[in-house]
């Protein structure tokens, strides 16, 4: 398949600067996620990469190559669009095979490539329906089929699962992967879900205001973010402000409104002694725990959500902010109801406030 | 690159829309008052024979687009609720009339109408009246006439503002505690007031400018704008005249279209459609 | 239950208005076939007399009919190609003052078509020797071009244009997704717009009655003129041949595109 390169890729639209010095490499059949939120320029490098925006600055490079000059529909990159894009007027056979009729194909050959693919997606019997007769399901497959049937050198999802409802965006998220491993594609995806991204991708990129956060495996980035933001949109839920102290072994006390929380070394090194530091935590990492110990904070329950295999549960008077702990037991626990929090160590990510 | 496509595509139809038709308009308009000056447009506002036209074709308009809107206005929410076969046989009812010709619908109204029409006929026949009635070759035969041509305008406008208001902001009225008059007049009645606004302006100025029905309905002796124009150039021969009542009927029609655009600006905004403004 | 009495207020003046719009087209056809020369109820008899007429040559009906579909026909034909160009360029591509150039594409629609006859006349007038055809023509093309603009930028509205650029990401080139992708998906709309425009162009009275010459006169002012000397149900005949015509029309049109396309 390709290698794709980004190099200092630029888009400003007037004053506003969408994408801001890019640089990426992606290797041949690699994943890439790009993650962001909305207007973070996820968006614009796609369009970028497949030939629909011309970037201010900088060079996209497919196998080593400059594609500045080439035009869109000389590219061969497969993009999967948010919205699908079918063609309304056409059927499922006739939206496949668009692609391969414009390559001058013979007709056999056309039809066999497109049976092919539509077997991958597993939508053998349907090309004769149109787009409207399909389920959301079964459309996505068929703007998936027709991306990927013309052998693209690399492929664009466009936040490929947003459109679905939980259960058909996980039997997607296996069958996206799938694919993608059978024809070692070279693929960008763009979402604004982490759990999409880390699920799907061999390597994550975090995007805000057009420049890149962090990149990482999907385990850095969702056990290890590199700052609050990056952490916050990675979903860790509780953000404690204090004031960092020195060394003492391998670790360094964190005075939080008065309370003392350990953090290791290793989370925090280069933050000299007095800083204002924020401590981040994910949920399903916080517990509740029956005896005091380091690391542990009374509080009070203040609101309980169910969400079936986990409660999620709001602590008050630990510390100025509330602390969420997810809890797995059986028992209910109450409003009201006296706790005592244990946020372990190992688990607290450390951010010199800026 | 994109600029210049959008201005190549829309080039062609420039051209010939300023060739053609500016070009035209604005030369004979300028030729009229450099030859004659302003007298023809003073001559129009002095004299009483032209303004009782005006007030003729202005009346004529408003009672047609008032009684289109009144009728219009049920016939559209019955069809943009009405789930069943019914609302594919009225619209082919309503378009059907609507692409036949102006001269074939009047027509019909003549057979109807007419002295020895099947009115008379019937109302004879019935001897509810003495002697026929004169009905044909009056302002009531062209209002008629009027609205028979111009109802289904409104009611395709009506239609599609009403389609659009999702039904569930009628239950959510009657929820909240709302009569069926209250929810029209609160909730139904302003939201579809885009569609009611252009349907009006649409029947009001194809009614001012139109010149069948009056022509065929009306008689010799009755006079509307656009009728005025054709007989001052075929029968007085006095091409002032017709200059000034074409362009003067011009003017009402941009001014109500400016007036209506301006005034209703602000509310289409807040509605967030815009798409009728 | 209260609720079911404003349907029924609607239904009864749905229904009225209905037979409203349809009775005089009713008494035209039935008319069309009576025998006797003024209109009587319960007809008198069952007569084809009056649809010989229509073929005769002394009402020139055909000829009417020849020439108003011929400048039909191709301003339709021509407008399709200026009207679906202007109005792709105000809809794919965003720029300062196009809804300005929108509002020029439709002015003619604002402008009495008397008026603008009337100027057309006097231009003619001051040139000499146009032909009758030619100087309806003009004035035919340039009225009916807002229909074609207006229902083909509805449909443009609405268009997903990441179709494009799907079509793009497949190869094809700017024509071919113009010709693949952009028209068929905007189809509708622009047959609604054609059919509109053409119908406009067909039954057009002010303009052509004031342009034509003796020797180029469309049907509808052939029907005009015979209505002023003869009143006979001969008008009947040839009003239900072309209440016919419409009605072929809309059939097809709600085969091929749908009533809805009519809707705004």
């Amino acid at each position: 398949m390709a290698t794709l390169e980004l190099i200092g890729l630029t888009k400003r639209f007037g004053n506003f600067t969408a994408v801001d010095n890019m640089n990426l490499k992606a290797a041949d059949g690699e994943m890439i996620a790009l993650l962001g939120g909305s207007g973070c320029g996820k968006t614009t490098t796609l369009r970028m990469i497949a030939g629909f925006a011309e970037p201010t600055e900088g060079s996209i490079l497919v196998d080593g190559a400059d594609v500045a000059k080439i035009p869109p529909y000389k590219r061969n990159i497969g993009i999967f669009f948010q919205n699908y894009a079918l063609f309304p007027h056409m059927t499922v056979f006739e939206n496949v095979a668009f692609g391969l009729k414009l390559q001058k194909l013979k007709k056999p050959e056309i039809a066999q490539r497109v049976a092919e693919i539509l077997a991958l997606v597993k939508l053998t019997g349907l090309d004769k329906r149109y787009p409207r007769e399909l389920s959301g399901g079964q459309q996505q497959r068929v703007a998936l089929a027709r991306a990927l049937v013309t052998r693209p050198h690399i492929l664009l999802l466009d936040e490929p699962l947003s459109n679905l409802d939980a259960k058909l965006r996980i039997e997607m998220q296996v069958e996206i992967k799938r694919i993608q491993k059978e024809l070692g594609i070279t693929t960008i995806i763009v979402t604004h879900d982490h759990e999409e991204a880390v699920s799907l991708a061999d390597r994550v990129i975090v995007m805000h205001e057009g420049k890149i956060q962090q990149i990482g495996s999907p385990n850095e980035i969702f056990e290890r973010p590199c700052s609050a933001f990056v952490a916050d949109f990675m979903g860790f839920s509780t953000f404690i402000q204090g004031t960092i102290g020195p060394q003492e072994g391998e670790k360094r006390p964190v005075s939080c409104s008065g309370k003392l929380l350990y953090v290791p070394s290793a989370a925090a090194e280069g933050i000299e002694a007095g800083s204002p530091v924020t401590l981040a935590v994910r949920s399903e990492n916080i517990q509740l725990v029956a005896e005091e110990g380091e690391n542990t904070l009374p509080g009070t329950i203040s609101a309980v959500t169910y969400k079936g295999t986990t409660t999620r549960l709001e602590v008050t008077g630990c510390v100025a902010e509330t602390v969420c702990p997810a809890v797995n037991e059986y028992t209910q626990r109450q409003l009201g109801e006296t706790v005592l929090v244990h946020i372990p160590a190992q688990r607290i990510c450390v951010y010199k406030n800026v | 690159m994109r600029k210049k496509q959008a201005f190549l595509l829309a080039l062609p139809a420039v051209l010939a829309l300023t060739v053609f038709f500016l070009a035209p308009m604005l030369y004979i308009l300028i030729k009229t008052l450099a030859t004659n000056g302003l007298s023809d447009f003073v001559r129009f506002f002095t004299d009483p024979f032209y303004l009782d036209i005006l007030w003729t074709t202005v009346r004529v308009s408003l009672v047609s687009t008032l009684v289109s809107l009144l009728l219009g206005y049920p016939t559209a929410y019955y069809m943009a609720r009405t789930q069943s076969r019914m609302k594919k046989v009225m619209m082919v009812i309503i378009l059907f009339p609507f692409l036949v010709s102006a001269v074939v619908r009047s027509y019909g109204w003549m057979v109807i109408l007419g002295k020895n029409g099947l009115l008379n006929q019937f109302l004879l026949g019935l001897g509810l009246v003495q002697k026929p009635l004169s009905i044909l070759n009056t302002e009531t035969a062209v209002i008629i006439g009027m609205i028979h041509l111009l109802i289904p305008y409104m009611i395709l406008s009506l239609v599609g503002v009403l389609q659009s208001i999702d039904p569930n902001v009628e239950y959510a009225a009657y929820s909240l505690g709302a009569n069926p008059m209250e929810t029209f007049c609160k909730v139904i009645f302003p939201l579809s007031l885009p569609g009611i606004i252009s349907g009006c302006v649409m029947v009001f100025t194809m009614s001012m400018t139109s010149y069948v029905t009056p022509k065929l309905l009306g008689g010799s002796k009755f006079r509307m704008m656009a009728t005025m124009v054709v007989q001052e150039i075929n029968v007085s021969f006095d091409w002032g005249a017709a200059s000034a009542i074409s362009y003067i009927l011009l003017a009402v029609i941009l001014l109500i279209q400016v007036l209506v655009v301006l005034s209703t600006a602000g509310y289409m905004k807040r509605l967030g459609g815009g798409k009728n403004a | 239950m209260r609720e079911k009495r404003v349907n029924i207020f609607c239904t009864i003046v749905a229904i009225l208005v209905m037979l409203f719009l349809i009775a005089p087209l009713v008494v035209i056809v039935i008319a069309s076939f009576t025998p006797t020369a003024v209109v009587v109820f319960p007809p008198k008899g069952f007569s084809l007399k009056w649809y010989e007429n229509i073929f005769s040559s002394s009402t020139h009906f055909m000829e009417g009919l020849a020439n108003s579909l011929k400048i039909g026909l191709l301003a339709t034909a021509l407008d399709i190609l200026l009207g679906v160009t202007a109005a792709l360029s105000v809809c794919r591509h965003d720029f300062k003052g196009k809804n300005v150039l929108l509002n020029y594409f439709t002015s003619p629609m604002y402008v009495p078509s008397v008026a603008f006859a009337f100027v057309l006349l006097q231009v003619y007038s001051q040139i000499g020797g146009i032909p009758g055809a030619v100087r309806i023509f003009i004035g035919h093309f340039i009225i009916i071009l807002p229909y074609i603009v207006r229902n083909t930028v509805s449909v443009l509205h609405v268009f997903n244009w990441t179709l494009e650029d799907a079509a793009t990401s497949l190869g094809a080139n700017p024509v071919q997704v113009f010709f693949k992708i952009t028209i068929p998906v905007a189809k509708p709309g622009i047959l609604a717009g054609a059919l509109l425009a053409f119908l406009y162009s067909f039954d057009e009275v002010a303009l052509s009655s004031l342009l034509s010459t003796p020797k180029f006169i469309t049907l509808p002012i052939r029907i005009m003129n015979y209505m002023e000397l003869t009143f006979d149900p001969t008008l009947a005949a040839i009003s239900t041949f072309l209440i016919a015509g419409s009605l072929v029309l809309i059939l097809l049109m709600d085969k091929f595109v749908g009533l809805d396309m009519f809707v705004k």
